[in-house]
């Protein structure tokens, strides 16, 4: 189990974890971004920003971690986002297409 | 007299969500670190699968769809089989006063995600022996 296996590992599974995150948040929009779609969304890319960083890709980190504070915020919140956190929220996954 | 040595660490029930870390972390706790490692994918799992394992320690995802982490220490504690089993729980919320809140709840230690799969093993089995002075 070398560092380098980890990250090919991890870059080979990233196309699904990202498609699993546009589904939900895609989900989360249609269902007026509260209840249960919100929470699906919130803790995948909570899933991603920890496993980002343990499998070696610290900038998919860094992007997921920006990402689930703004969807941490809109939870504890209970209203849904105005059009600038939504464009936020469409900046963040544009970031992470790339690296997927 | 010698001292009686302390108990070996066999058996790790884990609890994790998230595949990919549920993967690499069974991977790490095998190869480097030599234990029997049961991996489950929810709290709900984890119970079912529990009494058949008879685990040494769990290591606990706290953040997870259904039964998070939280609940299933308190069910598991409410179990004869699970009362005093050690559980570790394993988060990135990892703030003083989350830390504990945890060990308020009943968690024997934390582990702070992201976690270096390299050094894993080593982690467990050193707060196996605090547990164990």
């Amino acid at each position: 189990m070398e560092p380098d296996e980890l990250r090919q590992y991890f870059a080979g599974r990233l196309p699904h974890r990202l498609a699993e995150i546009e589904d939900a948040c895609r989900a989360a929009r249609d269902a007026g971004w509260t209840g249960e779609p919100l929470r699906t969304f919130h803790r995948l890319v909570h899933s991603l920003t920890g496993a980002g960083a343990t499998f070696g890709f610290p900038e998919v980190s860094e992007i997921a971690r920006g990402l689930e504070h703004l969807l941490a915020g809109l939870l504890k919140r209970d209203t849904p986002p105005g059009e600038p956190q939504i464009g936020e929220i469409e900046d963040f996954l544009a970031g992470l297409r790339p690296v997927g | 007299m010698a001292a009686m040595a302390p108990p070996a660490l066999k058996r790790i029930l884990f609890v994790e969500d998230d595949p990919d870390i549920q993967s690499i972390a069974t991977m790490a706790l095998e190869s480097l670190g030599g234990f029997a490692v049961l991996a489950c994918g929810s709290g709900d799992e984890a119970l079912s699968r529990f009494a058949g394992f008879s685990p040494d320690l769990v290591l606990l995802d706290v953040m997870m769809p259904g039964m998070d982490g939280p609940t299933t220490l308190e069910t598991l504690r409410r179990r004869p089989d699970g009362a005093g089993v050690p559980v570790v729980f394993m988060t990135a919320r990892v703030q003083a006063h989350e830390i504990a809140r945890y060990r308020e709840m009943g968690a024997a230690d934390v582990i702070a995600k992201p976690f270096d799969p390299m050094t894993l093993a080593d982690t467990v089995q050193s707060i196996w022996r605090s547990l164990h002075p």
